[in-house]
């Protein structure tokens, strides 16, 4: 090797030689140590788990540590029913929906769409700044939130204006039993800032509910894309034996190509 | 209509990078793909032609392929090679273990985000230094009380080891090609001086990428998209070694190996 590779140390750091989770515990067949004989999450028996809970309180349970008192279990119930289809026009979507028509192997349909879902735009990529958000905030009166110049997290427009289906999910969460502090304080936020043409984004909807339910931030934004899967795949697989023509392909009429200055092309090549 | 800019676009594509007219040819940024680039450009002159709008000259392009070389270690036990090694022994695709991969060093910690935050600390330092009375000690003086006493300036030091011999080998390369240092590559050698001085730190390849690219006039953003799958290769290298292996057979874990650190057996109702 080099010289220049020679002038690299080592930082010495120790890395574990073994991985420690507080989330599975796994017993060993007594033939063979990579096989399971008996598998517990966060203490309670899989097969229990499947016997007596809703795929959503598994959830729950891996990701907070706990099975959900009643009132958790129906707000994060109606939640991820809420956010689960986010509609064929959605980019992740329509992502989805292209990897399905052109034959994608279908193991990578979900993968893609997911991704193209973290993005902002009436995606899951702003949930972890809206959860910090609302945690500090809702301490003080909802209307020193709307004063602020610009709109909140997890608040703004869609299409040029509020989302009107978002404010129908946020309505429809806070029916019924269950007191959601940062939920209300949220639909609050959401009236007051209604006038200024700013209302709640699913995101927004999706960040109070978990902080609510005590999820972590970090946890925020992968919790939405996990909730939106079940639409985006089911849309991809809907067109994974359609021919390719049942997908959109603009004709050239309606294919606009503009260019960047010539100058502005020249000087580039300089470089 | 708030919608108006939305529904312009209905069933409408518009680019400004190009279009395949059927039975005509391919336009790429007003070339004509197929007679005027295939074999008279290199393929990264046409990578970074398609990230920044931009043809680069071909000693540039010569360069940025020795970044991608540079960043393409054939060791599984680097992250992103992980997790290509890993789909690998899974029996994953290529394409989706080597995407898997990509989509990991879309990270703070280490590949392509570190390359954003370097461009964007050298082209503010510059800015710092050059104002009046400023000078490169102050500025690292500053930069370390930021970071509680320590010397985590982005383009520094680096995970595992103390050194960095890539970055000679890049010199290598700009030296072949007549690049010259400019004022943001002296002043990344000053603040290196700094920092060898007083904590035995040096510049990382994320530094010198930084330093170099902004003498050169590029944007963070831009170096964003130039580089967005700078690790591939390695990864692909490692899906190739575990997926040439049996199933199963990169770095197999036994059941006694997980360390669990979470609650106690339990029964669902607390019995």
């Amino acid at each position: 090797m080099s010289s220049a590779s020679a002038n690299v140390r080592s930082r010495g750091e120790k890395f574990t030689p073994r991985i420690e989770t507080k989330i599975t515990r796994e017993t060993s067949a007594a033939h063979n140590p990579f096989l399971v004989e008996q598998c517990r999450m966060h203490g309670y028996d899989h097969l229990e788990l499947i016997d007596r809970c809703e795929f959503s309180d598994v959830i729950f349970l891996l990701l907070r540590g706990e099975l959900p008192e009643p009132g958790e279990r129906r707000l994060f119930r109606r939640l991820s029913i809420a956010l689960i289809n986010p509609g064929p026009r959605h980019p992740a979507t329509q992502a989805s929906i292209t990897a399905g028509v052109g034959k994608t192997l279908t193991v990578n349909v979900l993968p893609i769409a997911l991704s193209i879902f973290g993005g902002e735009f009436d995606g899951a990529g702003g949930v972890e700044q809206a959860m910090r958000y609302y945690r500090r905030a809702s301490r003080k009166p909802a209307a020193e939130a709307a004063a602020a110049a610009n709109p909140p997290p997890g608040f703004g427009t869609l299409y040029g204006d509020p989302d009107t289906y978002a404010e129908k999910l946020l309505r429809h969460l806070l029916q019924g039993d269950g007191e959601y502090r940062i939920l209300d304080w949220v639909r609050q936020l959401h009236e007051l800032l209604r006038p200024r043409q700013l209302g709640i984004l699913k995101a927004g909807i999706c960040a109070a509910a978990l902080a609510d339910l005590g999820f972590q931030p970090r946890q925020g934004n992968s919790l939405m894309q996990l909730m939106a899967a079940p639409g985006l795949l089911a849309h991809g697989l809907e067109f994974a034996n359609k021919p390719l023509t049942s997908m959109l392909f603009e004709p050239d009429s309606s294919y606009e190509v503009e260019y960047p200055a010539a100058g502005e092309q020249a000087a580039a090549e300089q470089t | 209509m708030n919608y108006d800019s939305w529904a312009a676009l209905r069933g409408k594509i518009k680019s400004k990078k190009g279009i395949w007219r059927i039975g005509e040819g391919v336009e790429s940024h007003g070339y004509d793909l197929i007679n005027d680039l295939v074999g008279h450009y290199s393929f990264m002159q046409v990578v970074v032609l398609n990230a920044t709008g931009r043809m680069p000259s071909r000693a540039l392009a010569h360069w940025f392929e020795a970044v991608h070389m540079c960043l393409s270690w054939p060791d599984p036990r680097i992250w992103c090679n992980r997790i290509g090694a890993l789909g690998g022994s899974a029996g994953a695709s290529v394409v989706a273990a080597t995407s898997a991969g990509i989509m990991a060093t879309d990270s703070r910690a280490y590949g392509i985000r570190p390359i954003v935050e370097g461009m964007e600390f050298i082209q503010r330092a510059q800015t710092e230094v050059s104002s009046e009375g400023g000078s490169a000690a102050e500025f690292v003086a500053r930069e370390v009380k930021k970071h509680n006493g320590k010397p985590y300036l982005m383009g520094y030091a680096r995970p595992v080891a103390k050194g960095d011999e890539r970055i000679a080998a890049l010199e290598r390369v700009a030296r072949q090609h007549d690049f010259t240092r400019g004022p943001h590559m002296r002043l990344a050698g000053e603040i290196e001086a700094l920092l060898s001085e007083q904590f035995d730190e040096s510049m990382n390849i994320n530094g010198y990428v930084s330093a170099f690219l902004s003498d050169l006039g590029f944007s963070a953003e831009e170096v964003y998209r130039i580089f967005s799958v700078v690790v591939f290769s390695g990864i692909t290298a490692c899906y190739v070694d575990s997926a040439d292996r049996p199933a199963g057979h990169f770095a197999p874990l036994q059941v006694d190996d997980i360390e669990y650190s979470g609650k106690e057996d339990r029964q669902i109702g607390g019995k």
